[in-house]
């Protein structure tokens, strides 16, 4: 009995990555022969003692379970089923968890996936930290790579779209996705990591890791560490310090009204501190149904013509690409273009959707449009991603 | 969420303009003043008045530093927002340029990277000027090089040659060979420092990644003689081992049987922890 | 002051001083546009800074001597692509110095104002440096104080565009309502100038119904202007109804595409063809190829850029508009018959990886006939040869224009679009042309014979204005030339008939009344005399015959020619044969008749004759020097 899986609905190697919401996978039977009724199959995974873990569906909202059995018809059309990373177990090397089917107690076939989401940099383990930063490196290529194009994205030319403007989270997180799925095409294990600068993060800024400032801001890196080779603008090097000298004081304790500062003005300024971290923690799912700002008309960052900018919700699903694809696809009229860009929903589950930037008129420059607006997939959270960590991909 | 009982919110224009108030009264406490300047970001572009009184307070050499300081770390915030700022952005620009001359070096010097980030001709032109003659240096040497490497068309490259030649300190010859890593035409300089064995650690590495940038090829042949070469450092061999695993021409080296013989015993062998892990990531990438 | 060598040696100070002296010399206003030319050798070796510095000094100095034509281009280039507020600022002051406004300089105004938003700055444009260290009066109309910005005086220009800015209303009503919701980044002087601007347009157009209803003591009418400010702008532009139909065209002369075929400065350079030889290029892949290999063969459209470049309106929109270029050329099917090349000004540092990186990330597509190269050898004749509008500090680019060139199948430069941003399509109309063609000339339009130079024509260079924003026409290569006069050829032939049907006789005119009279011409007594004559003026018709025909690649209008001169002498009046001499007739009448149709052909290259007409010419040269 042959059987094809395919994994977020793709064959391709690079489809084998999951992180913590289902995706959507698919199993048939290619070869009968011997078959006179419909076989039934066990999915379950293996996994090594640091691997990740999964677990299995039958679909996006039913409860999930370690071992899915299915019956496969004969005629060879597709079971759907999904797969999520079981929550707070994500793999930390690539192909660390393996799904594995049965028939009876025969092992029909086997596919290693890796259970990839965006981890806490702190967390990180040397191997981890090592692929990162190789990746990181080769994706700026002594200043010949592709770092270079995002980085030109975010200064000069792309800032008055990206910042002080609604469109500023979206903005970023789309960036950010980009910039994930570049490295993911020089090292498909990597994700890219968080910095929680509220708490503390002794293993980030030294010589292994992101490098160590001297006084006078030029970052030191160890022989070992690639970012060694690090070209900006075709300058060697990179230049970090912080804003301030000084050691940070305490928070701002200052009272508008009585001009004062105490106890009592730190434990209010605390309690707003508070309510802003629970804000943080709220469930994706409803934060994406909080009320976003509508579309806004502003200005195109490249050619300032008038364009639009906001969050859609228009819950059309294209294919998984996971490259995005930066081809105009699509010239309506003489005054208006649209750039699709084929990529992996930004929110939380990982499956193929669009990316859409409206721009008022015929763009000169139709390779550097950047993403407007995303149309997230219709799959709604799972409400256990909820917890501190943001369980991106 | 729950507001605080007093109103250090900042939320609302009033309270903004309020504090903008406190911020920019010569009467309250510096502290005050600074506390109150924390917040006030939003309400400096709200019109040309609030603007030039933040700037008042930044070129008051009579104010607290601390004072003034926060006053440019304010209008700093501000100009995040970049549309809104640029109505200001004039003013503030030209602010900033009439205090590169300012006694006190910390916002001198704050005020110049600024400046020096925005590609200012005014403050290129100021820099090179302190370089060639020190006494009318605004900051120390290694940091008017290291400003002056955020435009290459800076016309820099002389006086970071003259430098590098005749370095006033380590840290200068350092930030000379930095900004030189742009120069196509420096590539022989950066050999000959690489080869130079009685050259600081640092800078040999500093020569081996500029030389990385500028000519490739030339660098992964000076890479495997120094892997080869016994009386080489750990560190340069470490180095030299990562420029190759990382970004070396894999058609060559993988069939260059000798380098890979050494880097064998390298991982055998070496008493550097980062050389042995080096040689194993090689090894891991190269070994047929 | 001494005559200075102007050279790098020359300091700011003494530059600054030259300049200042000029200015006060209007006869020597050459030397001031010359200045200009980022190539000069006074910028050699200058940083970045340094060069725009004495750039602007220079632009400002045409504010006293009135802006000559020869410069107006260089101000419309920053207009166009600039990014530094200095630069902008003083093009945009220089611009109201030039004598006759047009409507075209508002789309390079509204450009401006888009390009220089993000990056104004406080300027002084009354002593050299151009930096305003302390804030001073920043209003755009009293200028006067210790600083201005780019913003401002482009404001400025608008306004003193007067009724040419009419078509950038709609770009600057749109500017100030994305203002007034926030979106936009002027300040409330600058918002206030705006709206000042608009209403005096509006108000124009309030003179124009009055001008129309021929009742100015209408005390109604008149109410409708809101100041007097609107009459006193009017001053400067253009007549209203002066404005012809091709109204918002830039004048001929200033046009940034040049053919180098019949630029007698560019002669030059093809002259040192033969040291191009020795250049020697490698490409995105690390391959070596020579000039000769890559352009000889098939025409080229060739670019030069530098991946470091930090202007993006320049290289990095250039390699960009490459790629779309080369859709285009595969949506007309010319894929692999025009080669396309981008060249580094950088090739020390632009390696061969560096050059792919750049490529990928904008879209081009890299194979045999599509190269990003960088000069390995030859690299001085190379900037010769294209001369090039760059300068280096060491071998980093300090300042250069945007430049692309068309090559024939020899290699030789056929045409350039320089400073001013070009069309994909027109580029690719011409290079489609020069496919079409012999020999790589390109069908040049006929700039009309009227000898007007500084009329307002419409040329493949034109630029249309449309919401407010410069848009290139498309210049097609489908679109036909205008055809050359064909008075000439259909002269000689009608004089050759002209003397075979010359009257012998007074029966003769009697004759040419009827038809019949053509043929019974060997019937006249006096034609035996006439015999030699009428030979020699068949051999005439002939030979003009053939010599048109050499460059027309038209054979049948001569043979026809040949063969009815051969049935009227030898069949006709040597054998006598019946009905020859007829035929013979018909067949010189049609032979001379294709040849003039053959000359019309818009498809075949035509020979040069001399027209009134004078051609386009570089900035600073005389039409007659031109052609």
């Amino acid at each position: 009995m042959d059987i094809e899986l395919q994994i977020n609905n793709s064959a391709d190697w690079r489809a084998r990555y999951v992180t913590w919401a289902p995706s959507p996978c698919t199993i048939r039977l290619i070869d009968t022969t011997g078959l006179t009724q419909a076989p039934a199959v066990t999915l379950s995974s293996k996994s090594s003692d640091t691997g990740g873990s999964i677990l299995f569906r039958t679909s996006p909202t039913a409860s999930p379970a370690v071992e899915l059995t299915l019956t496969l018809p004969l005629n060879g059309s597709s079971v759907e089923f999904f797969v999520a990373g079981e929550f707070g177990k994500p793999s930390l090397a690539d192909g660390d968890v393996t799904i594995q089917v049965r028939s009876g107690t025969g092992l029909i076939a086997e596919v290693p996936i890796m259970v990839r989401i965006r981890k806490d940099a702190a967390t990180l383990s040397d191997e981890e930290r090592n692929r990162f930063i190789a990746a990181f490196a080769k994706f700026n290529n002594r200043g010949t790579g592709r770092f270079t194009d995002f980085r030109n994205m975010h200064t000069a030319a792309g800032s008055p779209e990206a910042h002080g403007q609604p469109g500023f989270l979206p903005w970023h997180r789309a960036y950010l996705l980009d910039l994930e799925r570049e490295l993911q095409n020089i090292d498909p294990s990597v994700a890219l990591p968080y910095w929680r600068f509220d708490r503390p993060a002794p293993g980030l800024f030294t010589r292994d890791f992101l490098g160590e400032s001297g006084g006078l801001g030029t970052v030191r890196f160890s022989s070992s560490n690639p970012l060694q080779f690090w070209v900006t603008d075709g300058v060697q090097g990179i230049v970090r310090r912080p804003l301030s000298t000084r050691k940070p004081k305490a928070p701002s304790t200052f009272c508008l009204k009585t001009k004062q500062s105490g106890w009592a003005m730190r434990l209010s300024i605390l309690r707003k501190w508070k309510a802003i971290r629970t804000d943080r923690r709220m469930c994706l799912s409803e934060a994406r149904s909080r009320a976003f700002p509508p579309l806004r008309k502003t200005r195109c960052f490249l050619c300032f013509m008038p364009t639009w900018t906001g969050y859609g919700l228009n819950g059309r699903l294209s294919s998984a690409g996971l490259t995005p694809s930066r081809e105009n696809r699509s010239i309506r009229t003489r005054r208006e273009a649209e750039t699709v860009s084929a990529i992996t929903c930004p929110i939380a589950c990982g499956r193929g959707t669009e990316l859409r930037h409206r721009h008022a008129h015929p763009p000169r420059r139709a390779a550097d449009l950047l993403i407007r607006f995303v149309q997230p997939c219709p799959v709604p959270v799972p409400p256990c991603v909820t917890a501190s960590t943001t369980g991106g991909k | 969420m729950t507001e605080p009982t007093t109103g250090g919110s900042m939320r609302s224009r009033e309270s903004r303009a309020a504090a903008l108030k406190t911020a920019t009264s010569p009467e309250e406490e510096a502290g005050t003043r600074v506390a109150a300047f924390a917040g006030v970001a939003r309400a400096i572009c709200d019109d040309k008045e609030k603007l030039e009184d933040v700037i008042k307070v930044l070129k008051d050499t009579r104010s607290p530093q601390a004072v003034r300081l926060a006053a440019l770390r304010a209008l700093q915030s501000a100009s995040f927002s970049v549309v809104k700022f640029n109505q200001c952005r004039p003013e503030y620009l030209a602010a900033l340029r009439s205090l590169v001359d300012d006694p006190d070096p910390e916002l001198r010097q704050r005020v110049l990277g600024i400046l020096a980030r925005e590609q200012d001709g005014y403050t290129q032109q100021r820099l090179l000027e302190g370089l060639r003659q020190p006494e009318k240096a605004l900051v120390p040497p290694e940091k008017a090089l290291q400003l002056l490497s955020y435009d290459i068309h800076a016309d820099a490259y002389p006086v970071a040659r003259e430098i590098v030649d005749k370095p006033p300190n380590p840290a200068a010859k350092r930030e000379a060979l930095r900004l030189l890593a742009a120069d196509a035409a420096s590539a022989p300089k950066f050999e000959e420092i690489l080869r130079d064995k009685n050259e600081p650690l640092e800078m040999r590495q500093l020569s081996a990644s500029a030389l990385h940038s500028l000519a490739p090829k030339k660098m992964q042949a000076y890479a495997r003689d120094i892997i080869l070469d016994d009386s080489e450092s750990d560190e340069l061999k470490t180095s030299s081992l990562t420029a190759l695993t990382n970004f070396g021409d894999e058609a060559a080296v993988s069939e260059d049987n000798a380098l890979q013989k050494t880097v064998d015993t390298l991982k055998d062998e070496a008493s550097s922890p980062g050389l042995k892990n080096s040689a194993e990531n090689f090894l891991k990438k190269y070994r047929k | 002051m001494p005559e200075l060598p102007l050279d790098s040696q020359v300091s700011e100070l003494q530059f600054s001083t030259l300049v200042d002296e000029v200015k006060s010399e209007p006869a020597r206003s050459a030397l001031l546009v010359d200045l200009l030319r980022e190539d000069h050798p006074i910028y050699e070796q200058r940083g970045a800074a340094a060069t725009i510095r004495m750039r602007g000094w220079a632009l400002l100095a045409f504010e006293r001597l009135g802006l000559p034509e020869a410069a107006l281009i260089f101000v419309l280039e920053e207009l166009d692509n600039g990014r530094d507020a200095y630069l902008v600022a003083a093009a945009a002051r220089s611009l109201r110095s030039y004598a006759r406004p047009a409507p075209a300089m508002a789309a390079f105004l509204m450009r401006a104002l888009a390009n220089i938003q993000f990056h104004d700055d406080l300027v002084c444009l009354d002593h050299y440096g151009g930096y305003t260290i302390f804030p001073g009066d920043t209003t755009a109309r009293g200028a006067t104080g210790a600083g201005t910005t780019a913003i401002n005086q482009l404001l400025l220009a608008l306004r003193w565009l007067g009724s040419g800015a009419r078509e950038a209303v709609p770009g600057m009503e749109a500017l100030l309502a994305d203002n007034v919701k926030g979106g936009g980044a002027l300040s409330q002087t600058q918002l206030r100038e705006l709206r000042d601007v608009l209403k005096s347009l509006k108000s124009l157009k309030s003179l124009e119904s009055l001008e129309s209803l021929k009742s100015p003591e209408s005390p109604a009418s008149l109410d409708s202007l809101d100041s007097l400010d609107s009459l006193d702008s009017l001053r400067c532009a253009e007549p209203l109804e002066a404005l012809s139909p091709h109204c918002c065209t830039l004048p001929v002369s200033i046009g940034s595409f040049r053919d180098w075929l019949t630029d007698i400065a560019s002669n030059h350079a093809r002259s040192s063809k033969q040291d191009i030889g020795s250049i020697v290029f490698e490409d995105q892949d690390g391959k070596s190829i020579k000039f000769d290999e890559f352009f000889r063969g098939q025409p080229s459209i060739v670019a030069f850029f530098y991946t470091r470049c930090t202007n993006p309106l320049k290289c990095s929109l250039t390699i960009t508009k490459l790629a779309r270029l080369q859709k285009l050329m595969a949506d007309r099917g010319l894929d692999g018959q025009i080669r396309m090349a981008a060249i580094t000004y950088d090739p020390q540092f632009d390696l061969a990886e560096r050059l792919r990186g750049y490529g990928d990330s904008r879209g081009v597509r890299m194979d045999a006939d599509n190269r990003l190269l960088r000069a390995v050898e030859g690299i001085e004749p190379m900037r010769k040869y294209f001369q090039l509008g760059v300068n280096f500090i060491q071998s980093l680019v300090n300042r250069h224009r945007v430049e692309v060139y068309i090559l024939d199948a020899t290699g030789s430069i056929a045409a350039s679009f320089e400073r001013i941003q070009w069309d994909e399509s027109e580029v690719l109309g011409h290079a489609a042309a020069l496919l079409a063609s012999d020999h790589g000339r390109i069908a040049v339009p006929d700039r009309g014979s009227d000898g007007n130079e500084s009329g307002f024509e419409k040329n493949s260079n034109t630029a249309t204005i449309s919401n407010g924003t410069a848009v290139r026409q498309d210049a097609s290569a489908s679109r036909p030339a205008r055809l050359k006069s064909p008075v000439l050829p259909a002269t000689l032939s009608i004089l050759s008939l002209a003397a075979a049907f010359f009257p012998k006789c007074p029966v003769c005119w009697a004759a040419y009344l009827s038809v019949f009279g053509i043929a019974g011409l060997e019937q006249l007594p006096y034609s035996p005399w006439l015999l030699p004559l009428f030979a020699c003026l068949m051999l005439i018709n002939l030979g003009s015959l053939r010599f048109q025909q050499r460059s027309q690649h038209g054979t049948a209008g001569f043979y026809l020619a040949a063969t009815g001169a051969f049935l009227i002498f030898v069949l006709g009046i040597g054998f006598e044969l019946v009905y020859a001499n007829a035929i013979g007739v018909m067949l010189t009448i049609a032979g001379s008749l294709l040849s003039v149709h053959a000359s019309e052909t818009p498809d075949r290259p035509r020979r040069r004759w001399p027209t009134i007409a004078s051609h386009p010419s570089r900035p600073g040269r005389s039409p007659t020097q031109a052609s």
